[in-house]
């Protein structure tokens, strides 16, 4: 474990109390350099709780089972991504695990961090990045989205790496102002690997989007339902042919300015 | 009871910690409300794009503490992108500078020497004696001053009277040359005056919509927001977007269509064809209100003469040129332009022109074109702007609510200041040119300057004023409110060694320390927005005004101080020649400042209290130092040019009205805005029974060109082997030096990557995220290559944002310019990218 | 200036001790306490590296089990 000492935040002394100090220092002072520009003020909120794993975890039951906490995933990672739980974390000790508002996964199409691992803990049968899945994005708050008050931000829109897919736009009148669209973003869990940096990118003091493990954040329909727009997409035409649907009566005259309307 | 801030944010402080500790401190929280209750809120403009949102501004204790989109403003209706989301953080980076800097060597100024903080005195004199220098030696055409669609109409007005009318120097231009020339160029050689015929309303009119290299999603966010309204409520109505890559606006997109670079004039071309063979031609409007012309072909790229390009281009000094022609004639030009032939030049499927072709020629179909840099920044971008009035003027579908060309614009008063002003190296107030004798003697009328002053010859423009600097030509030179090292083309070879020519001296006023100020010999530091009172001009002829919120950080002077305060130090005897100042005796001995801004109509309005509906009362820091009101004296001389000048159709209302409204759209007449020109009813100055006037031009009738295809100055070849395009993108404004540091937005998008398809990364051995050389011949950059992500690019092609100052994108850019319009093509060289 | 709000908590029996150690620091202020040990706190200075230390000093005293930062406001002012 000597080889990622300089990663992990240390025990220096040897007493409980400076320890906390230490550790405080990491999360206080980081808050107060992260300030920036001197404007405005900042909830310095209680770290989460939530870990996300490098790419290939698997259910985190597993990956406890098979990690050896050797941090040689942590020390692969290009960008400093991956850490390593400390001694008084509420995660297990020596395991690796991310924080997307600080530093979101960059998505290594080489998966450096896989490779690296001696275990298989991180599955090795892993090779195409997009397929990961250390969490989900989820929209926590809508209520402080600025996409959802209507402004146009969409920044966590344009900084998924699988935009389009994973993150997308829809699209909704916005009654209040009467010309305007809201573009709200949507997550589609079939493409969005958890990466994070639509969380780390999100301009609000807290971030109102945030990658949660996917058993927290998974909807499941129920069993019994279809949806039948895709039912029908799926067949290319309606599950039940020849209904009968007889043409409207129109008058004869079409007024000159009729807008062409689209089918 | 009256907070001190300190015991407001500990008020809050201790509230927002009461409520996480669960413990309730009812008096503190009584207090924080209190505090919030005590912010007085105005409107201001955005300072960012065109687009001209309004936001209200929170102020206590002289400071900007909060900001929201104006609910009532009729552009954004309380909406704001990102970029306004931040705007109360602008002002209060950390590196605002504070003092005025002068490079010193053992105490005296020295080229060489290390920025040292001096006093405004120290700072001015230099600078008017490097002036005053440069003047004996050379004349005035070796004084210039780069300008911007930023300054504030007030701003743009004292410096065209500065340089034009005091020193007699036509070398004044703003940084809108690299923004929106071509489209003024097009404009006021199609209609005889500058600007579009139609508004924002057209949004809500119109049944299609046309984007012609505009990525209004990224860059016009709030008005990409209406017209996404306008496609979702009424399902009829189409949108069509082309580029030369697929950018976020192709999300909308009925029709999206990625042509190969430059051939944007072949398509135009071929709507044009096609609506004269498909019987689509609205006779009556052509035969009643246009007429025809050919524009000369071979004109060059704007490079140096000793170019070879230029040397082979037949016309190359005559760019301009034109010669009436008919209908049948133009007819025949555009006959070239088949379905097949463009299919073939432009990479596009023929169902994608022929559906585009339909749009325009549907005579039910209300249509808008928009562009902005696409067509702006392009070796033919006056062309290109024409073609597309071409289509317009052919089916008759302008100047009336949902039909009309319409050209964006990037900054927030590129039209207010830029334009309307006249702050172009050959314009003068409300749409005059120095090159007309009847323009130039009715401007010295109203500037009470003898007959002769202001120069007839057009000055430099922007890409020659750094050709000049370099050649030793232009010596002492005054950059504000612009980051032109940053934002000019091949910026290595054509600019830096201009403003470190040993010849010259370079003043650079600005609130951030940006590679412009640190290329500069006197850095002079700048209060910004709503630091002082100002006007500003949107894409849609909405001049919108502003009261000063609050005061400049340490000794940081408006523009408006700095111009007064240097004109002071300049005697007209240092800067005119005898037989001018002849003519008006009673000059001699006085100062440029006594004569352009104590002239009696400037210093007119005396000190008053400026106070709003509410009846707060606002500070005009010039009013305190001048002794007059300085905004109101330039702003009611300026509106004589739009009431009595010879050009009509430029009316403004009054200062007190501006102040008092969310903006008004010019013409103002008799009390009422204009929202489409020259059309019968909407306009007051189309003669009753005409329907339509473009009375711009004598005859009334607006010129459609006959104007070619012709190749880019640079394209790809075996070394150079891709396309590079360089642009912006949602998060940063322009080069990024106020955007970048708000840390919200920096966190958002740090750095500049380069947008490439996968294929090519693969080619050349690259992976997303792998740091990159790109180089053209005039230098290179590194960055990381991004395969996914926003901007998906065509195989050949590659995109790099500016806003990044630690990689110069536009140092790679070829300095040719649309030989018209003098704007640059940003949006196409060559380069080769290699692992870095 | 920096002013930053904290939450410290205290064991019970140590409160009124903890109270007056805080009381008693450059640019700390307790606003508020209970009974279970928690105390509303204050911290200003003029550089945000003042303050930090003076918060990280908190964790340090006798008596405080941990102290958490809140709120967060920094800006040039006269």
């Amino acid at each position: 474990m000597s080889g990622v000492g300089d990663k992990v935040k240390g025990i220096k002394e040897t007493s409980r109390r400076q320890f906390l100090a230490d550790g405080a220092k990491a999360a206080c002072g980081a808050a107060l350099l992260g300030i920036g520009a001197g404007f405005g003020a900042s909830q310095a909120g209680a770290s989460s709780q939530v870990f996300l794993r490098p790419p290939g975890a698997g259910l985190d039951s597993d990956f406890l089972a098979s990690c050896l906490r050797c941090g040689q995933c942590v020390r692969a990672c290009p960008y400093d991504t991956l850490n390593l739980a400390g001694l008084f974390s509420s995660t297990a000790t020596g395991t690796p695990y991310y924080q997307p508002r600080k530093v979101a996964c960059e998505m290594c199409e080489d998966l450096p961090c896989i490779k690296a691992c001696p275990s298989g803990a991180l599955d090795p049968g892993l090779t195409d990045v997009t397929k990961a899945r250390m969490g989900l994005a989820v929209l926590i708050d809508q209520e402080t989205c600025l996409n959802y008050l209507g402004l146009r931000c969409g920044v966590c829109y344009r900084a998924c790496p699988q935009i389009d897919k994973a993150l997308t736009l829809d699209t909704q009148h916005n009654k209040r102002s009467g010309k305007h669209t809201l573009f709200l973003p949507k997550i589609h869990s079939e493409h969005c690997t958890g990466c994070g940096k639509c969380e780390q990118s999100c301009v609000l003091e807290t971030s109102a989007i945030k990658v949660l493990p996917r058993a927290l954040a998974k909807g499941e329909l129920g069993h019994h339902y279809r949806l039948g727009w895709e039912e029908k997409a799926k067949k290319g035409e309606s599950l039940i042919p020849e209904v009968l649907d007889l043409p409207d009566r129109m008058p004869e005259f079409t007024p000159p300015f009729l807008p062409e309307v689209k089918p | 009871m009256k907070l001190s801030r300190r015991t407001f944010i500990k008020a809050n402080a201790v509230a927002a910690t009461a409520v996480a500790a669960g413990i309730s401190l009812p008096e503190a929280e009584a207090l924080a409300k209190e505090g919030d209750q005590d912010i007085r809120w105005d409107k201001a403009p955005c300072r960012f794009c065109g687009t001209g949102c309004s936001v209200l501004i929170g102020t206590k204790d002289g400071r900007v503490v909060a900001t929201q989109g104006d609910p009532d403003a009729p552009v954004n209706r309380g909406l704001n992108c990102i970029k306004g989301y931040f705007l109360s953080k602008i002002m209060y980076g950390r590196d605002r500078l504070k003092t005025p800097l002068l490079r010193k060597k053992n105490g005296t100024y020295d080229k060489e020497g290390e920025f040292t903080p001096v006093s405004w005195d120290e700072a001015l004199d230099t600078m008017a004696a490097k002036f005053k220098e440069a003047i004996k030696k050379k004349g005035p055409t070796s004084v210039g001053m780069f300008g911007s669609g930023q300054w504030t109409v007030f701003e743009g007005y004292a410096a065209s009277k500065l340089f034009k009318g005091g020193l007699r120097s036509n070398n004044l231009d703003p940084n809108a040359r690299h923004c929106m020339a071509s489209a003024v160029a097009a404009f006021i050689r199609t209609f005889g005056s500058d600007e579009p015929m139609g508004c924002y309303d057209d949004l809500e009119h119109a049944d299609g919509f046309v984007l012609w290299g505009a990525n209004m999603s990224e860059m016009h966010p709030i008005l990409w927001s209406r017209l996404t309204d306008r496609r979702l409520t009424a399902p009829h109505v189409k949108v069509a977007v082309l580029s030369t890559f697929e950018n976020r606006s192709f999300e909308l997109a009925d029709l999206g269509i990625i042509f190969k670079p430059q051939t944007d004039l072949v398509i135009l071309n071929y709507i044009a064809n096609y609506i004269i063979e498909n019987g689509a031609v609205n006779t009556d409007f052509v035969g009643k209100h246009v007429r025809f012309k050919k524009g000369n072909t071979d004109i060059g790229y704007g490079l140096r003469p000793e170019d070879e390009r230029q040397k082979k281009a037949v016309n190359a000094s005559k760019a301009g040129g034109n010669v009436d022609i008919s209908f049948a004639e133009y007819k025949k030009f555009v006959a070239d332009y088949t379905l097949d032939k463009a299919h073939e030049m432009t990479g596009v499927a023929k169902e994608q022109l022929l559906d585009l072709a339909k749009m325009y020629a549907d005579p039910k179909r209300r249509i808008v074109s928009y562009w902005t840099m696409g067509f702006n920044q392009h070796s033919r971008g006056t062309w290109a702007n024409h073609l597309v009035y071409n289509i317009h003027l052919l089916t008759g579908k302008i100047s009336e609510p949902g039909n009309g060309p319409f050209s964006l614009t990037g900054q927030p008063s590129a039209c207010g200041t830029a334009r309307e002003v006249g702050t172009f190296a050959h314009r003068l107030p409300a749409d005059l040119v120095v090159k007309k004798e009847a323009h130039r003697d009715f401007t010295e009328k109203i500037w009470k300057l003898p007959k002769g002053t202001i120069p007839a010859k057009p000055g430099y423009h922007a890409v020659l004023q750094n050709r000049m600097l370099k050649d030793g030509k232009l010596n002492a030179y005054w950059v504000m409110c612009n980051n032109n090292v940053q934002a000019a083309p091949n910026l290595n070879v054509e600019t830096l060694p201009g403003y470190r020519n040993p010849e010259n001296f370079i003043v650079v006023s600005d609130p951030y320390p940006t590679v412009t100020a640190m290329a500069a010999d006197l850095i002079l530091p700048t209060a910004m927005w709503v630091e002082k009172e100002g006007a500003y001009g949107n894409a849609e002829r909405r001049s919108q005004f502003w009261r000063q919120q609050v005061d400049a950080p340490g000794e940081a002077k408006t523009d408006l101080w700095q111009m007064l305060e240097f004109a002071k130090r300049l005697k007209v005897e240092e800067v005119w020649p005898e037989e001018l100042i002849a003519q008006k005796p009673e000059y001699r001995g006085k100062t440029l400042y006594d004569i352009l801004y104590a002239n009696g109509q400037v210093n007119k309005y005396p000190k008053q209290k400026i106070v709003d509906g509410a009846g707060n009362e606002y500070r005009s820091a010039e009013m305190d130092h001048f002794g007059f009101y300085l905004h109101k004296g330039l702003y009611e001389e300026y509106r004589i040019f739009g009431l009595e000048g010879p050009k009509k159709g430029h009316e403004l209302g009054t200062f007190d009205d501006y102040h008092r409204s969310r903006g008004l759209r010019w013409p103002v007449v008799d009390g009422k805005e204009t929202l489409w020109r020259y059309r019968e009813g909407y306009d007051p100055h189309v003669a009753k029974g005409s329907e339509v006037q473009f009375y711009g031009n004598k005859d009334n009738r607006a010129k459609i060109f006959a104007l070619p295809y012709e190749p880019p100055a640079e394209s790809p070849d075996i070394e150079y082997n891709l396309w590079l395009c360089t642009g912006r993108v949602l998060e940063h404004w322009h080069s990024g030096s106020m955007t970048q540091r708000v840390p919200e937005l920096y966190r958002a998008v740090p750095h500049a990557v380069l947008f490439m398809h996968p294929d090519d990364a693969k080619e050349r051995g690259l992976r997303r995220g792998m740091s990159v050389k790109i180089a053209s011949r005039r230098g290179e950059v590194t960055a990381s290559v991004e395969t996914r992500g926003r901007n998906k690019m065509p195989k050949g092609m590659v995109f790099l944002p500016w806003f990044d100052a630690r990689r110069l994108a536009n140092k790679l850019i070829l300095d040719a310019t649309c030989p018209i319009s003098k704007e640059t093509d940003f949006k196409k060289c060559a380069v080769k990218v290699e692992r870095a | 200036m920096n002013i930053a709000g904290v939450v410290v908590q205290a064991t019970p029996a140590d409160l009124t001790a903890v109270q007056a150690q805080l009381e008693a620091m450059d640019g700390v202020e307790v606003h508020g306490a209970h009974e279970s040990g928690r105390l509303v706190v204050t911290v200003e200075g003029d550089g945000y590296r003042e303050t930090s230390d003076t918060v990280l000093r908190l964790h340090q005293l006798q008596g405080v089990l941990t102290a958490s930062l809140v709120y967060q406001h920094s800006e040039d002012i006269g």
